[in-house]
């Protein structure tokens, strides 16, 4: 019986661990699409405003780092949560034509 | 130790749910993000090429693709096609469409309008390009082209604010090419000229008032049918009048003699409206106007209008500002600056192709007009950010899904029903009830049979099915995951203890080899792991449909009371609908009755 009870407690620990792994992976999925996402709309629109020859606005600035390095455009947006494994930004980058 | 063995199995169904939750997220995420490159390339493609356009508007086709071609590669996508669109019968903008290949190949369109202005040189009057004009033509055409000009006393430049009669006779010649000396006044040009009698004056002539008495005071150019081109005095404009009142006296000519110029119908037009001719000729040059006299009394009453500015009442004549650009930037030629500006404009619903009308909207101050833009996240973002970040996402995935090209649709319900399939497998193989997992595993079943008979029929023409991206490694997961089924259910048939699980199992075994086989009929490519396609023959097909149909009616000698029940369910429907079938006729038929018996219930007075 002593035995048994002490089987469970070990699958207890052994589950909640590799749940709060996934839950933790999923998260930080969610969390790296997120970034990304608000990476390719910044980038979207600060692109277009610089093709169209008008100022970004400062909203757009407080969203992402945007710099112009020549005709290309690097959109940051550095991920809260930064894990070994996975990069600590998102970045996107956008050609402005000339 | 039951209950502890359910513990491990929900938990590791909520891991498996997880994982698939995260798959998901990773190939929306993918899709997502393919779908906002293509749009980004397809923007910038369509501004690169507005931007040709709004410096050049006659650039040709060729030019428009290469600067969007750039513009779409240098952004990683591949230009595939280019119209330029046209608002009576001017460039109005471009829409390109462009394909983004990759894992999730996308196509996505833009479109941009180019709204042009004409800035005419600040220190010099209206340039006037004479299209081959040359000689007295070129003369009278340049002179005809400063209609409307103040007279100013001395002028000779717009910074002046006009010119004065000898001032126009010095530019007239000076732009047809044949410049004076200096700046000569009315008595230096007749002088310089050579005296002709007042019937032999031809187009380009100049005409005297004092010149009898040796210094003539007032100078004008005869222009043909008896009519003068003067700056006449101050307060009034540079215009026409008749030769006969003008005072004239003397005439002159600087230009050799020669045959006369023809008197074309829009000069004639435009002397007889007084408007500068150069651009009632570009109106009709480029089909915005088809009658002469109509175009240049058009003109006339919108310069009445606007006194002081030529491209307002061309703007107000033509109904465009655009338009009123072009049509100076052709009448005047390069010395007429002209730039456009470059706007994302919003896509018509429907077919593009359909209506080639951009209409550049009002741009707001702050964001890009191409489409609702969505708003970028502040720093430090809350809640709500979140919600709607994964909205807006939400939404972009679906138009990606909905709207941007074909393959993307494709990819994306193909990602979905796989994800799906693999669902209905998870909680197959984890539920902890054996009739639960049976019942959800020949849904499966049943989807497989469903799947591969559609197939079947959409692939007999292509000569099969082609697997790509997820299908084909979901493919390559399923041939796996045949051959364990069809070793374990080879098992269980061998040792059930109830023949009809022996024949059941043997049926699924038998089912699930089949599928496999149909699988492995793709050959090699399907297993290889460098292949990125695979195309799995019409025979492999049906044969998956049939090893599904089998498994399905393994699953169904398994589970006789899943016949049983599915039997009633269906003898009760059949009854439910053959009651309503015929329920009017029944109905009808009671009334016939009821009135049958009325009928014989009424006694008969004889």
């Amino acid at each position: 019986m002593r035995r048994q009870s002490g089987q469970a407690s070990v699958e207890m620990i052994g589950c909640a661990v590799l749940l709060a792994i996934a839950t933790v992976a999923v998260l930080e999925a969610l969390t790296v699409v997120r970034a990304r996402i608000t990476a390719e709309r910044v980038a979207d629109q600060a692109a277009v405003l610089m093709a169209e020859g008008r100022p970004l606005p400062a909203s757009l600035r407080g969203a992402a780092r945007i710099e112009r390095r020549g005709d290309r455009l690097v959109v940051t947006v550095p991920l809260p949560v930064r894990l070994p494994a996975l990069p600590a930004a998102a970045v996107v980058t956008a050609t402005v034509p000339r | 130790m039951s209950e502890r063995g359910q513990v491990s199995v929900m938990a590791c169904a909520v891991v498996v749910l997880l994982v698939v939750a995260g798959f998901l997220i990773g190939v929306l995420g993918g899709i997502d993000s393919a779908g906002a490159n293509a749009q980004r390339a397809a923007d910038m493609a369509a501004l690169a090429a507005g931007h040709r356009l709004s410096s050049d508007p006659a650039a040709a086709d060729a030019d428009l693709r290469s600067a969007a071609a750039d513009a779409a590669r240098d952004n990683g996508g591949r230009l595939v096609s280019l119209i330029q669109l046209t608002e009576d019968g001017l460039p109005s903008g471009v829409e390109v469409s462009v394909a983004v290949d990759g894992e999730h190949p996308v196509r996505a369109r833009a479109r941009v309008g180019v709204e042009f202005t004409a800035a005419e040189p600040t220190a010099s009057f209206r340039p006037v390009d004479l299209h081959g004009l040359a000689g007295r033509a070129a003369v009278v055409a340049a002179a005809a082209a400063q209609v409307g000009w103040p007279y100013v006393w001395g002028g000779e430049s717009r910074a002046e604010g006009g010119f004065d009669c000898s001032g126009l006779v010095d530019y007239a010649f000076t732009a047809a090419g044949a410049a004076l000396p200096g700046r000569p006044t009315a008595a230096d040009l007749w002088r310089m000229g050579r005296p002709v009698p007042a019937a032999a004056l031809q187009p380009g002539d100049l005409v005297f008032v004092g010149a009898a008495g040796g210094a003539p005071h007032h100078v004008g150019i005869y222009v043909g049918d008896d009519t003068v081109l003067s700056a006449p005095h101050t307060g009034a404009r540079v215009g026409y009048s008749p030769l006969a009142y003008g005072g004239w006296d003397s005439y002159a000519s600087l230009l050799p003699a020669g045959p006369a110029p023809l008197d074309d119908p829009v000069s004639a037009a435009a002397r007889r409206s007084g408007v500068p001719g150069h651009v009632l000729a570009a109106e009709l040059r480029m089909g915005l106007a088809s009658d002469p006299d109509a175009a240049a009394a058009a003109l006339a009453r919108a310069q009445a209008g606007h006194p002081g500015s030529l491209q307002e009442a061309l703007a107000t004549q033509l109904g465009s500002a655009s338009a009123a650009a072009l049509v100076l930037r052709d009448g005047g030629g390069a010395g007429v600056g002209l730039s456009g500006a470059v706007r994302l404009v919003p896509l018509p619903h429907g077919d593009a192709d359909a209506d080639h009308d951009a209409s550049l909207p009002a741009a707001p101050a702050q964001t890009p007009t191409g489409r609702p833009a969505s708003a970028p996240m502040a720093a430090g973002s809350s809640w709500s950010d979140d919600i709607g970040t994964a909205l807006d996402a939400g939404g972009h995935t679906a138009e990606q899904l909905g709207e941007r090209g074909r393959a993307v649709p494709l990819q994306a319900a193909a990602a979905l029903q796989h994800l799906s399939r693999f669902g209905l497998t998870a909680l197959g193989g984890l539920l902890p009830d054996p009739d639960w997992r049976d019942a959800v595993n020949v849904v499966g079943s049943i989807w497989d049979t469903y799947s591969a008979i559609r197939d079947v029929t959409a692939a007999a023409a292509a000569g099969g099915l082609e697997l790509s991206g997820v299908g084909l490694w979901a493919a390559r997961f399923s041939v796996l995951g045949g051959a364990l089924s069809t070793g374990l259910f080879a098992a269980q048939a061998y040792s059930a203890r109830r023949s009809r699980d022996r024949v059941g199992y043997g049926l699924m075994a038998v089912g699930s080899a089949a599928t496999t086989a149909g699988l492995m009929t793709a050959g090699g490519s399907l297993m290889a792991m460098g292949a990125t396609t695979s195309v799995v023959p019409p025979v492999g097909l049906t044969l998956i449909a049939v090893g599904a149909g089998i498994c399905v009616t393994g699953y169904l000698v398994r589970h006789p009371e899943w016949c049983r029940g599915a039997a009633r369910i269906g003898a009760a429907a059949l009854d439910v609908a053959w009651r309503a079938q015929s329920a009017p006729v029944r109905a009808v038929a009671t009334v016939a009755d009821r009135a049958r018996s009325l009928a014989g219930s009424i006694p008969t007075p004889w």
